[in-house]
Parts: C-alpha cells; structure tokens; sequence
C-alpha cells in the first residue's frame, strides 16, 4: 500500500518551525517492506499521522494518497471498508470496550472481518498469557494486559498496512519481543508493512526506516 | 454483537414513560378511527333509512292569505332532487271533505267523544308500523286508521286524567269502532273506522290511500290542493346539508330531530377533539422516544466510536439501534390494537344490545393501516435522527 504525503501542515503545527521535519511541509512517500519508525518528542503529531491515515481527523492543509487516491474524497463508507479490510490501526489510547470481557472485545472485531478461528484467536492470547483472563471484564486488567489485547485485536483482520500509536509503552521487554515477532510474521503473512509512532527507541528493530516529525 | 457493546442506559423511566403515552395516543387514534369507519358502515348498510316530515313555516302572512304553507310541484321537485332525498312523498290530503268521529262506547265510563279530524295518507313504505288489514275495498264501510301515538298520550295522559275517564290501552282501542261522518260537496255518509295501529314518525291520521283517492272523487271537491307536508327518507337524517337547506327555504321539521342533530355534531365534534388529543399525545410520545434514542447515543458515544473505529459502518450501527427501537414499537402496537380489541369486543355488544345494529367482528383495514403508518413513521423519524447522529460521530473531525 503506497501512502503519500505532500505538503501536508496539521492546523495545530501551522505556527511550529517544520524545516526539520521529514513528514510535515515536504514530501513523504511509504512502501511496504521495511517497517517505519515515527520518531520524535511528544507534540510533534506523531498520533496526528496516523489518524489521518485512519480517517479520524482531517485538520490538515495538502494532500494525503493511499494508493493514488486523494483521502480528502473518502466516504464514511469508503473509511470503515479501509478499516476493515487495508489498514489496521491500533490507537494510543486502546480503545477497548470497558464493559465487555476480553474475549467478547477480541469477538466484536472478529465478528466483523470473520479473519481467524476462534482457536487461532485463543492462541494469540496464549502467545501474551492472558489466557487466564480471557472471561474478565476489560477494565479488570492491567494496562499492559489491556494493551496486549488491544494489539490482538487490531491484528483480527486483513490489512496491507498497520499503524501502530506507542504499543509497548507498558510492556516489559519480553513481551515486547513476543508483540515484535507477531507483528512481524502477520505483516510477512499479510504482505504487509507498519508504521509504528515511538518516542525514540527502536525497539531492537533492525532494517528500519526512522521518519523524524 | 454489536448490541452488545452498547451500554445499558438505565433510562428505564423515560422508555416506560414514552411507551405509555405512545399507548394512550394510538389507542385514542385507533378508536377513533374504527369509530368513524364502523358508524359509517352502520349509516350505509343500515337498511332502516331515517325519515324526516318538513312542512313550510306557518307566519302571520300565512293567516291572512298572501302566501301558502303548501308545497308547489317545482318546490317538490327541488326537494327531490337534494342528494341527500332517497324517497320523497308528499301527504295526500281529504279535499273538501269533512270528517267528524264519534265514539262511543257502551258499558264502560268513556265518555262519549266526537271531534273534528281529518285523514291524510302516505304510501305504504313511509309507514313505521307493521300493518295487517291495512287496505281498504270500495263498497267496505269498515276503514283502518293509523294515529299517531302523541294522541293516544293526549288522551291517557291529558284528557282521561281530568275528565276522571279509565285510560285506555293500545289494544282496547283497537277494538274500537268510531262513527266516521263524513260531509262533502257531493254528498254525506258514514264509515266505520277501526284503528290498527299507532305511529311514531308520522304525526297525522292516516288512512289507505286507496280509501282517500275514493273519497275525495265521491264526495269531495275537484279542485287540484297541493300538498303541505312531505315526508322523505334519507340516509342520514343528522347530514348537515339537510339542516341548511332547511333555513335557506324556510321549511321546518320536527324540534326533536332537530335536536338529535346537535347532539350528533356535538359528539362529532367530540370525535374530532378525541383524534386531536390523540395526535398531541402520540407526537408529545414520539418526541420522548427522540430524546431516548439521543440519551443512548450519548451515554454509548464511547462505544459507538470504537465500533466505528474497528470498521463498522455507520449503516450497521444505527440498524442496531433502530432494532431496539422496532422491539418497543412492536410491543406498543401489539399491546394497541389489543386494546383496540377489547374495545371493539364491548362496543359492538353495546351497538348490537342498545341499537339492533350489527357491524362487522373484526377491525377495519384502515384501522390496521393507520396504526402501521404511525409506527413506521415513528421508525423513520427515529432512523432519520439516530442515522445522523452516528454519521456525525463517524465524520473525521
């Protein structure tokens, strides 16, 4: 999936200095195959990039492209079939159903794009260990067991792009290896790349590709 | 599923509140409705045509003789042709005749009794009694008469009272023969009269026609006399078509009809005032299930943006919504036309016990349609302001 920014300025960055930038003001262009690094101190409209990727905000002057096409002339139906079927996106703020369980919160995005088996999806659970808490209401678990979920469930469909908003913030670095290689063998299985927004660190990651805001 | 996400409102109050007022509005509606389309199947296929007597008014020029309280055969005609006249005919009248009866009866206290009357004659099916032997043969001297009730109650309630005469039953009168001396230009002679029956609707005494023709050729005058009552049959004598055109030619008709008449628009205007207070009931009802879809709206904003978020299009979540909304309505239909139901069960019964009249068991068609347009109506203005609340929650900001 080819995404293209071009002199893209978000209205709350119009009085900021952009000369640095390697994504506001200029001219961006990503392909799959290496993933991409969001880097840059907080403020700088790293969660802004991916929102507008995903539809959720259009507070920017220029252009953006997927795939050749202007976002500008999306249709909300347009939007919910590019998140349910090209792009993936896993917000920084989780957005999980607080009232629901666990399994229920993996089920109600499955349900929609029908992409695993439910024995697939309890060895996704397995692979964090959170199996144990599979029939807990969300609110019951930590925020690194709440962002493990997140990150399944953003994985539960086919995608040729996902966005990633500071996944691992809460996770010990086991579990942010065991996220790293599921990420990286569902993007292989997909043939898909992320784009994934850091406050710096690079995870380990190698053969990156860091974007500076 | 996706009902699931939603949060409970626990806004059971305002759901139970509009359900009951939804209830109460339709109920009224429908009532209505069935009302009016039972009365109007009543007034049509009612085989009892209604009957009303119109005379002109009798004023001071009437005494003096400049002008005639009798009808003219263009005013007959006018009368005719009123969509409103099914039958029309004008009272035939002894012509220069005179009739004087003389009753009396031996072996019991009535006082021996002679007036002056008169007789006049309508056709048979203008008749409101049953009537054997209601012919006459020329050579019989023996004539049936049909009074009208108001004289018998004269007598039994006026004149036997104060005369200290036994009152009299409908069947001892009938057993009665009065003298009938009758005077005209061409001669004088005498009858028996016998009187079979007694009548509500038309206020005269009535003979067959027969023996009036005969009478009048015989022993009355040649002279054409035109007629100064008509009795017509209508459909339906409260039409208030018939009342002006009444005023606007001076006619008259009974005061009692005339009184039915205002008590039947008051009740229509009754009618209509119940179908206002229905509307007003029902749309007040409407707007409180408005006010609840946006009460869910707000309380699973939340939610609604994560289902959105996860690639639900706004279409399957207002479906989800509305779906809730289909299960209320439904019930509060279901639990309307029940009512409605019962209602209809209880007044046919009362129509068939208090009226003789027989309507059909089940409910009207239009009955059934109005209630569904109300729903559906319900539903789309419903759909209308859930669908664009959640496109306003789904719109990049």
């Amino acid at each position: 999936m080819k995404i293209f920014f071009k002199n893209v300025i978000p209205a709350p960055l119009k009085e900021e200095d952009l000369n640095s930038s390697e994504v506001w003001d200029s001219e961006l262009k990503t392909e799959g195959s290496v993933p991409y690094f969001l880097s840059s101190n907080s403020g700088k409209g790293k969660s802004t990039f991916l929102k507008y990727l995903y539809g959720l905000r259009n507070d920017y002057e220029g252009n953006i492209y997927i795939d050749e096409k202007d976002i500008a002339t999306f249709s909300l139906s347009d939007w919910a079939n590019i998140r349910k079927e090209k792009v993936a996106y896993l917000p920084q703020d989780l957005q999980l159903v607080d009232h629901l369980s666990v399994w229920d919160n993996l089920i109600l995005k499955n349900k929609l794009t029908s992409h695993y088996s439910e024995k697939e999806i309890r060895d996704f659970l397995a692979l964090f260990n959170i199996t144990s808490q599979i029939d807990k209401p969300i609110n019951q678990l930590s925020i690194g067991q709440q962002q493990r979920v997140a990150l399944i469930r953003t994985l539960l469909q086919p995608f040729k792009l996902l966005l990633l908003d500071e996944p691992f913030s809460h996770l010990d670095e086991e579990n942010i290896k065991i996220g790293f290689d599921l990420i990286d063998s569902i993007c292989k299985k997909e043939d898909a790349y992320y784009i994934i927004a850091t406050l710096g660190y690079s995870y380990g990651v190698e053969s990156n590709k860091t974007l500076l805001l | 599923m996706i009902g699931k996400a939603f949060k409970p409102t626990g806004n059971k109050k305002t759901l139970i509140l509009s359900s009951i007022g939804t209830i109460i509005g339709l109920c009224l509606l429908l009532i209505a409705v069935q009302v009016y389309t039972d009365v109007n199947y009543a007034i049509d296929h009612n085989d009892n045509d209604q009957y009303l007597v119109i005379k002109k008014q009798i004023t001071t020029l009437n005494t003096i003789g400049l002008t005639s309280s009798s009808f003219t055969k263009e005013e007959i005609k006018d009368i005719e042709n009123q969509d409103f006249v099914t039958e029309l005919a004008p009272f035939k009248s002894g012509n220069g005749v005179e009739v004087m009866v003389v009753m009396s009866l031996e072996g019991g206290n009535f006082p021996p009794f002679s007036t002056l009357a008169f007789f006049e004659s309508v056709p048979d099916q203008f008749i409101d009694v049953e009537t054997k032997d209601w012919t006459w043969k020329e050579e019989s001297n023996e004539v049936p008469i049909i009074l009208p009730n108001t004289f018998l109650d004269a007598y039994n309630y006026g004149i036997a009272p104060s005369m200290g005469a036994p009152q009299a039953s409908k069947s001892l009168i009938s057993g009665i023969k009065f003298n009938l001396k009758i005077r005209g230009e061409k001669g004088s002679t005498v009858f028996y009269g016998r009187v079979v029956n007694f009548s509500d609707r038309v206020n005269s005494i009535l003979v067959p026609e027969d023996f009036l023709n005969y009478l009048n050729k015989t022993y009355g005058s040649s002279k054409e006399i035109k007629p100064s009552r008509i009795i017509f049959s209508t459909p339906n004598k409260s039409n208030p078509a018939i009342e002006s055109y009444l005023n606007q030619n001076n006619y008259e008709t009974n005061k009692d009809q005339l009184k039915e008449n205002i008590i039947q628009q008051v009740t229509s205007n009754l009618f209509y005032f119940l179908v206002a207070i229905g509307l007003i009931i029902v749309f007040l009802a409407a707007l409180l299930f408005l006010l609840y879809s946006q009460i869910i709206i707000n309380k699973s904003e939340k939610e609604i943006k994560i289902l959105l978020l996860l690639g639900y299009n706004w279409e399957s979540v207002t479906k989800s919504i509305i779906l809730l909304f289909v299960k209320i309505y439904g019930a509060v239909t279901l639990i309307s036309f029940l009512i409605l139901y019962l209602f209809k069960v209880f007044f046919d019964q009362w129509l068939a016990n208090k009226l003789d009249l027989n309507l059909p068991n089940s409910i009207a068609t239009i009955t059934f349609a109005v209630g569904l347009a109300f729903i559906l109506l319900f539903l789309l203005i419903n759909y209308i302001s859930i669908s664009k609340a959640i496109k306003n929650i789904a719109q990049p900001k």
